[in-house]
């Protein structure tokens, strides 16, 4: 199965009001890809909304719409995103600025936002009111190349699933293909929570601490008892632009949706794709 | 005074080729070997062991899998594989983390040090080269103990994945070959050691256990074989039953030793030479049974587990499954967040 194009509407509801937001606001993204990604959880009933990430090219167009409402003019500013500034962001609301460009100051409460291409990395959309108050914010990723799944419909619970990954160019260079296999029901029970140092996985009775400003092989060994037994990570290493990266599923993996997340890497290039494409996991024979 | 050097070289050459001591010269499979000897106090000791094994290959690829006991740091792990287009690497730490190689030459050779210690659940496994019948694993464990005071070390290893076969332990040009077999006598592992194999070569005498063989027997006792882990179980009963020498398997046109006539199949399950008469009614009512719709994996093996005392990895990077997955991750962090 060929992952299929879909046309995102990535809806960025505000939470945050009481981080001394104002206003809401739904941001549409018109992209071919998304991913989802565990929710971020700070404070007590604070949720930040990532559960669908955006993900463009470097070349491609980037269509961005919007909507605000209890505001008669917003703007909407889009910048690289710093993770240790985001976390500060994130624990102490609008009192934090962004090292960003000159917002995109627009007269209506709602508009349309036509980029010709942005240099990979993750950026943040943020619309903001007449006061340059953030009303609503939405992180999106740009890779440099898109990337192609190779999927079966279903694979059974203890079979090897094998994920085709296929990267439009960057051929002779030294990649990484890496697959992750995680269960819907998984992901929804699966939490990010930021604090003072880095991020907090945490998932059912699990969690470990993940840094971001400096992450670290133990830190990053704890994560990986965190992650579900249900799950499966495969990586390869080639200089091609294709892969067939191996998964072993659990023969005791619950039955459902599996969500696949493809990723290339190249050292010293950073992020060259993502994709995401899902399965079905039949349960094993008796 | 140059009587007094060449004492004390004559007694470090001693200290020095001193060599060590084994615990057993046999034991179980998951049974602990301990080495121990002395050296200078202090003094780090180091040990190398290996062995090897022959891994069927079943619709062109092979599979080994077991738990493994990574014991305490510092450590290296060696795997050679041969006769392959390509391994496979798996651990199970929770969630399982694969990694695969392409072959080159129809070999992959990895090496991994310092692997994290703990008890993991290790899978290899991979396309064979179009033809083979078998996978020759070569695997290769290295640690070290520290002396005490007195210079005497005490090494624990664990056996853990081992199959049965000769395991040999080297150390400061001393050589220890310890056996690993089933007290019982039974043969319940599903990977055949080069020595093994030679063993049941003449046990059974006649007919090698071959992937051609075990398919014939899994047809006969209406044994399921449709995945590696299934030719594995069948292989280790086929080996449990010849075992002793009560039964053995015969060709076509061999004459049969119970029956009248000769052996009209492929081949034919007979008894052996050492069997009573009333252990081969025993195994016939057995057999039929399980000819029948039930086959209960329980008898199937009595020791399919064993680990191989490694993890793996890369000898250009020198690094290993779990380490590359966590650069892999680092990158990743790393241009994410800038």
């Amino acid at each position: 199965m060929k992952v299929v194009v879909i046309s995102l509407v990535c809806i960025a509801l505000l939470s945050v009001a009481d981080a001394g937001l104002t206003g809401e606001a739904i941001i549409y993204f018109n992209c071919n890809d998304f991913i989802k990604v565990p929710r971020m959880v700070y404070g007590d009933n604070l949720t930040y909304p990532l559960d669908l990430l955006p993900v463009y090219t470097e070349n491609q167009t980037i269509d961005i719409t919007f909507e605000a409402t209890n505001t008669s003019e917003v703007s909407l500013r889009i910048s690289r995103l710093d993770a240790s500034k985001m976390l500060r962001f994130v624990e102490n609301g609008s009192e934090v600025r962004f090292e960003i460009g000159a917002p995109q100051n627009l007269s209506n409460a709602a508009g349309d936002l036509h980029l010709n291409s942005l240099t990979s990395g993750v950026y943040l959309v943020s619309v903001l009111d007449n006061r340059s108050s953030i009303i609503s914010s939405v992180p999106m990723l740009v890779v440099k190349s898109n990337l192609t799944l190779d999927i079966p419909e279903n694979v059974t619970a203890g079979d090897f699933l094998n994920v085709g990954v296929f990267l439009d160019g960057l051929g002779n260079v030294s990649k990484i293909f890496g697959v992750c296999m995680l269960s819907i029901s998984d992901y929804e029970c699966m939490k990010l929570i930021p604090g003072n140092d880095g991020l907090n996985v945490s998932f059912r009775n699990r969690s470990a601490s993940l840094p971001l400003v400096k992450p670290s092989i133990p830190a990053l060994m704890e994560m990986l008892d965190v992650l579900p037994e249900d799950g499966a990570v495969g990586m390869q290493e080639s200089n091609e632009t294709k892969a067939d990266v191996l998964l072993m599923t659990s023969p005791e993996s619950e039955s459902g949706t599996f969500i696949v997340t493809a990723a290339v890497y190249a050292p010293g290039r950073g992020l060259i794709g993502l994709r995401q494409g899902r399965i079905e996991v039949l349960p094993a024979a008796p | 005074m140059r009587s007094v050097l060449l004492i004390v070289a004559v007694l470090l050459l001693i200290q020095i080729c001193a060599g060590f001591e084994v615990s057993s010269q046999s034991v179980r499979p998951g049974e602990d070997i301990t080495l121990s000897g002395t050296a200078s106090p202090g003094e780090r000791v180091q040990f190398r062991s290996s062995f090897s094994m022959v891994l069927p290959v079943v619709n062109g690829m092979y599979s080994y899998e077991s738990t493994v006991e990574i014991p305490q740091k510092p450590n290296r792990f060696s795997v050679s594989v041969k006769n392959v287009q390509d391994l496979n690497l798996g651990v199970r730490m929770g969630i399982w983390l694969t990694r695969r190689i392409e072959a080159t030459g129809g070999s992959v050779s990895l090496s991994h040090r310092d692997v994290p210690p703990g008890r993991y659940t290790l899978k290899i496994f991979g396309n064979a080269l179009p033809g083979a019948s078998h996978v020759k694993v070569d695997v290769t464990a290295e640690t070290e103990v520290r002396a005490d005071q007195n210079g005497g070390y005490r090494l624990a290893i664990d056996t853990s994945g081992v199959p049965e076969g000769e395991y040999r332990i080297e150390s400061a040009g001393d050589v220890k070959v310890v056996r690993i077999t089933s007290a019982s006598g039974s043969r319940g592992d599903s990977v055949t050691s080069e020595v093994s194999e030679t063993e049941s070569v003449e046990t059974v005498s006649e007919v090698r256990i071959t992937p051609e063989v075990v398919r014939w027997y899994a047809n006969m006792s209406g044994l399921r074989m449709e995945n590696t882990t299934q030719y594995q179980e069948v292989e280790a009963q086929l080996r449990q039953r010849l075992k002793g020498g009560y039964w053995k398997i015969i060709r076509r046109g061999e004459p049969l030793t119970e029956q009248a006539g000769d052996c009209e199949d492929e081949y034919c399950l007979v008894r052996g030479v050492g069997a009573c008469t009333s252990c081969r009614e025993k195994e016939l009512a057995i057999l039929r049974a399980r000819s029948g719709d039930g086959v209960k994996k329980s008898e199937s093996v009595e020791s399919a587990a064993g680990g191989i005392n490694s993890s793996i990895e890369s000898p250009e990077a020198d690094r290993g499954i779990v380490r590359r997955f966590i650069d892999w991750l680092l990158g990743l962090l790393r241009m994410v967040l800038g």
